[in-house]
């Protein structure tokens, strides 16, 4: 008689890598759920010339090593319940040995075609049942959006639980609780069986687990492994004892499946643990349409149905295990992806750590200062109504801090104006006096007083920045150009120059615009300029008793070390006001269009002064306001204070 | 000792120890094979390959991933 080894094939250099790529990619499915990456390794072996017999016993041999790498390496991560895999996996060795006998015992009575029929109708049904609850039990967790929310129990599971057998009760650390092991009995059978049958018992030995021991679904694919390592070395014992083992096959399968066992294990540690049953309800149905497609062949070998010719027979066959090649290599794909993703989240959060430890140890608390209080307003008039909201704001800030108040108006003098004649210039300068002395009269009605002054000039900007200087003013309020046409997208020139070029904070106010009353909005960016802003609110909140809201506008593509960067600052100034004994909130709002977010906080938050940072630029900077800065005062309708640095 | 340099003694010594085993293997492929074919308590030859294998190429899979910074997330 022919030994057995004179089967055992010469071995190529593509036979070899073709094992080694299926070993890595099953490798890599089965270190992530438990099992499940062996089932295209019998046939793989087989379309290379392996006989059936050698390529499922070789088969065996790898998976008992890959097992035991695959559950040191998670029980390292704390997944693996030794006591439950052992428990299941005795029981499991028993519905084995049985699953093996029935399989022999239909081939003997139906011939090749009823086993593999047999084997294809056990895929279909158990995959079409198990495969669909675990991939709508995994879209649900997916669709509620409880993707870190602990498991929940299963009905099944509460009442395998609720059970109190005498005698038989074992405590297992991943249900920690007590359960019969008489429970165990079934389902290691039912796994053993599965495996003998289709190559993969975890298909049912990790659902069960999970859905009826209540194991959560990490352990459960990680004690999986134990249960595969105790089936595969019986299988190996079994097969060997007959002498069908290729060691030099399964070796190479194993050179590969060892590298992917790894990776899988590792994507454990990554992933949320819904993952495992995404994976794993994937894989399932789409081997189940891989073997419900050959069944029709099984069939007409059985002459049950109507005969179909050779080759469409021999197509639907390679069809058959393209299709279950393609469901390992998606369950790779999507377990890759799932680790390329979680890694680089995972280093994200560490540089957000990080960055946060650093700010935090680099910057100090914020103190507001005392200082610029606000003790010399000064406010600019053309005598325009755009001017009449900036008077009243001013008056009304003046009076409630009994600050010193000038009010300034200018006759413009240029190069043109020389020519003229001189009773010319002096109508325009008693019109500016007559501007004047209407502002004065009307902030006297108000209930208080201002000094007036009235320069002649070529710039109105020149001449309102030289005289806050010479006067030492803390303020320069000045009035907003209309908000309709160019003049909504544009602050008025002069206004846009003043902030520039001002040593002072300047206060634009919109004509119908009056005093706050209700609430301050102080929008913060976490730089020098905004910390001097924050200072000012503090004073105004103080002077007038009202409350501050810190909000910080993270633009969407702001990664996480900015977004941290951001909480962190807005955190910071709320301290330092609540230390004030200010009245404080704060919000970090995400927003394309960041003048937008302000103005809608704002109106939202019933705020009726925004205090901004200005950048405090030099030379030709001056004139660059801020894309942000610039349409807040523009289109807000409340005064807007510009705080300089 | 940097990170990486701190997995390449155990990546370059059970890579070593594995080459050996799988060179070992194949040299005396043909004995092997001719053993284990025969069945019985030859059966003990490729389980004891099996397990001697998986701790010096285990080993070295898990050193390789390491080495290449691709950690569990602790």
């Amino acid at each position: 008689m022919e030994p057995i080894s004179a089967s055992f094939i010469h071995l190529d250099l593509v036979g070899v890598l073709l094992l080694l790529i299926f070993g890595f990619v099953g490798g890599l499915v089965s270190g992530f759920i438990g099992s499940g990456g062996a089932f295209v390794l019998t046939p793989a072996m087989m379309s290379i010339g392996v006989p059936g017999i050698v390529a499922v016993a070789s088969n065996i041999c790898h998976k008992f090593p890959k097992a035991l790498v695959g559950a040191l390496k998670r029980a390292r991560y704390g997944q693996v319940d030794l006591k439950l895999g052992a428990v299941l996996g005795v029981s499991a060795e028993a519905g084995m040995l049985y699953g093996a006998h029935i399989q022999e015992s239909i081939k003997t009575a139906f011939g090749h075609a009823g086993s593999n029929l047999y084997v294809s109708a056990a895929f279909v049904v158990v995959l079409a049942i198990v495969g669909s609850f675990v991939l709508y039990d995994a879209w649900t967790v997916h669709r509620t959006g409880a993707h870190q929310a602990e498991e929940k129990l299963t009905r099944l599971a509460r009442w395998v639980q609720s059970l109190n057998i005498p005698g038989t009760m074992i405590y297992f650390p991943s249900i920690k609780t007590r359960i019969s092991f008489l429970v165990t009995i079934p389902i290691g059978f039912a796994t053993g069986m599965l495996a003998a049958t289709i190559a993969v018992g975890g298909f049912i030995g990790v659902p069960a687990m999970m859905y009826a021991l209540g194991v959560p679904s990490l352990m459960a694919s990680a004690s999986e492994l134990v249960i595969a390592f105790i089936m595969g070395v019986g299988g190996t014992i079994k097969y060997g004892w007959g002498g069908h083992v290729d060691i030099r096959l399964a070796m190479i399968i194993l050179a590969g499946s060892l590298f992917g066992i790894q990776l899988g294990a590792i994507g454990t540690t990554y992933v949320k643990p819904y993952m495992v049953k995404v994976v794993m309800g994937v894989i399932m149905i789409i081997v189940l349409v891989s073997r419900a497609i050959v069944i029709p062949v099984y069939l007409s070998d059985l002459q049950l149905i109507e005969p179909i010719a050779p080759e469409n027979s021999k197509h639907l066959q390679n069809l058959s295990f393209g299709i279950m090649a393609l469901a390992l290599v998606i369950g790779a794909g999507i377990i890759l992806r799932a680790l390329i993703v979680g890694m680089h989240l995972h280093h994200l959060e560490l540089a957000v750590a990080a960055a946060t430890a650093s700010l935090a140890a680099r910057r100090k608390p914020l103190r507001l200062s005392p200082v610029g209080r606000f003790d010399h307003l000064l406010v600019a008039t053309d005598g325009s109504d755009f001017s009449t909201g900036a008077l009243r704001v001013a008056a009304r800030f003046a009076k409630r801090n009994n600050a010193e108040l000038t009010t300034m108006s200018m006759v413009m003098i240029g190069l043109d104006t020389e020519g003229m004649a001189a009773d010319v210039i002096q109508r325009a300068e008693a019109e500016t006096r007559a501007v004047l002395a209407a502002a004065q009269a009307a902030i006297r009605a108000d209930g208080y007083d201002t000094r007036i002054e009235l320069r002649q000039g070529v710039n109105p900007h020149k001449e309102i920045v030289r005289l806050a200087d010479d006067q030492h003013a803390d303020l320069i309020v000045m009035g907003r150009r209309g908000r309709r046409g160019l003049a909504l997208m544009m602050v008025g020139d002069s206004t846009r120059k003043v902030i520039g070029y001002a040593d002072c904070s300047v206060l634009v106010v919109p004509r119908a615009a009056d005093i706050w009353q209700r609430r301050i909005l102080l929008a913060t960016d976490g730089s020098r300029h905004a910390e001097r802003a924050a200072e000012a609110a503090g004073q105004v909140a103080k002077i007038f008793g009202l409350p501050i809201t810190v909000l910080s506008v993270l633009r969407p593509k702001f990664d996480d070390v900015r977004r941290a960067e951001a909480q962190l600052e807005v955190d910071r100034v709320r301290e330092a006001l609540a230390q004030e004994s200010i009245e404080v909130d704060s919000a970090v709002v995400e927003g394309v269009d960041p003048a937008a977010v302000i103005i809608e906080s704002a109106r939202q938050r019933g705020a009726d002064l925004i205090v901004m940072g200005s950048h405090g630029r030099t030379g030709m900077g001056r004139l660059l306001l801020g894309s942000v800065a610039e349409k807040v005062i523009g289109e807000a309708t409340c005064p807007v204070l510009v705080v300089k640095a | 000792m940097s990170d990486k340099s701190k997995y390449l003694s155990p990546l370059l010594g059970f890579g070593a120890l594995t080459a050996v085993m799988y060179f070992l293997l194949f040299y005396f492929e043909d004995e092997i094979v001719e053993i284990t074919g025969k069945g019985g308590w030859s059966f003990l030859i490729p389980v004891a390959i099996a397990f001697a294998i998986s701790y010096g190429h285990g080993n070295f899979t898990g050193a390789f991933w390491d080495w290449l910074g691709i950690k569990a997330k602790h």
